[in-house]
């Protein structure tokens, strides 16, 4: 499954688990035998209004959930683009700086460039390891991409952790990104790390 | 630096630290509060003859316990039918001073953001947020929350029709 497909498929989740709550919360306020399921014994008030009142928290819930469950997908798609990216990446250099290497060894061309350091041309590279997390990820991009686009991501980063971490105050930030605005910036920051230079945001074309 | 110097140094940062996040409890709390009055103030008149009806319910989620002391969820109930609940999130988020979800009741996935932003500096003021797109923000009044009630108050009556149905 391609990382649009892995996003689409986590915001489909999202409506579908949505949809489905919309409906139970009709059935469970027309029908007081299914209704009575989310009402405790002691009901003070409009039944109707308590029921909804627990579809919203069931609705707040299944959003965070799947707001976690959207990143989750777009890392494990970015981080198998990030490690190909490096194979990759580390095989031209090595292959093309020593090559360079012999050639200037094997003549006395002026053309030729020097290759200081050959024998550790792959060292210069930056480890795969060191970027296995979203903030590696944002470092590999610093500057790469534009800045409201940067912030948002930075914000993404923040929320998951807020989210996660049990939304304590010490870790992470609450965020006023919907689950829509988080699905359109990871596909366009996974439009951007792949082989074609995408169309501007919708953002961009704003400024 | 010297240790005794460095201890200094770390209690005045944790100093101005603590001072600053009780100065934004307050603040968030007197904001807040103030909105509420500013609502009820709005809707006055239709207040009175009973076509909004305000209510307040404790939080149920806070960052701060003076926040379940001093704020509530405010609920407006519209023409003895829906219910629109202004729920305040608080005040740890980013790109705002503090947030309050604001929602149809049983429609919370449609939710929109009243965001507490300080544009300028010492001055705050409430904005109306469907989206993070620039289009879908507007600051929040009597006008824009008014528009926003009658599109709620639409979109009800056809659900109660599709429901019929």
């Amino acid at each position: 499954m391609s990382i649009k497909e892995s996003l689409e498929k986590a915001f489909q989740n999202y409506n579908d688990l949505t949809e489905i709550l919309n409906y139970a919360q009709g059935e469970a306020i027309r029908n007081p035998n299914f209704g009575k399921i989310f009402l405790s014994n002691k009901v003070k008030g409009d039944k109707r209004d308590i029921i909804k009142e627990h579809f919203d928290l069931l609705k707040q819930k299944i959003t965070e959930l799947c707001i976690l469950d959207m990143i989750a997908a777009f890392e494990h798609k970015i981080f198998t683009r990030v490690d190909n990216a490096h194979g990759e990446i580390e095989g031209i250099v090595e292959k093309e700086y020593k090559k360079r290497s012999k050639i200037l060894k094997n003549s006395s061309s002026k053309e030729n460039k020097p290759t200081p350091f050959y024998i550790a041309a792959s060292s210069f590279i930056k480890n795969g390891e060191d970027i296995r997390s979203l903030s590696g990820i944002k470092g590999l991009l610093k500057d790469k991409l534009p800045e409201d686009l940067s912030e948002e991501l930075s914000n993404i980063i923040e929320y998951r952790n807020w989210l996660s971490h049990g939304k304590r105050n010490e870790v992470g930030k609450n965020s006023c990104l919907t689950i829509g605005d988080i699905h359109e910036v990871l596909n366009d920051i996974f439009d951007r790390t792949g082989n074609k230079i995408p169309e501007p945001s919708a953002s961009e074309e704003e400024i | 630096m010297e240790f005794k110097e460095k201890l200094a140094k770390l209690a005045e940062k944790n100093k101005t630290h603590f001072q600053k996040l009780e100065q934004d409890k307050i603040t968030w709390i007197r904001e807040v509060t103030k909105l509420y009055k500013d609502i009820e103030n709005w809707f006055k008149e239709l207040i009175e003859c009973g076509h909004i009806v305000p209510d307040y319910y404790s939080l149920q989620h806070a960052e701060y316990e003076e926040f379940f002391e001093n704020l509530s969820i405010m609920e407006l109930r519209l023409g003895g039918g829906p219910c629109v609940v202004l729920e305040p999130t608080g005040i740890n988020i980013i790109g705002a001073f503090g947030k309050i979800d604001l929602y149809l009741r049983g429609h919370k996935e449609e939710k929109v953001m009243l965001l507490l932003i300080e544009r300028q500096k010492n001055k705050l003021q409430w904005e109306l947020w469907r989206s993070n797109k620039k289009h879908d923000k507007s600051p929040f009044n009597k006008d824009t929350f008014e528009k926003l009630l009658n599109e709620w108050i639409d979109k009800t009556d056809n659900i109660s029709e599709e429901q019929t149905d």
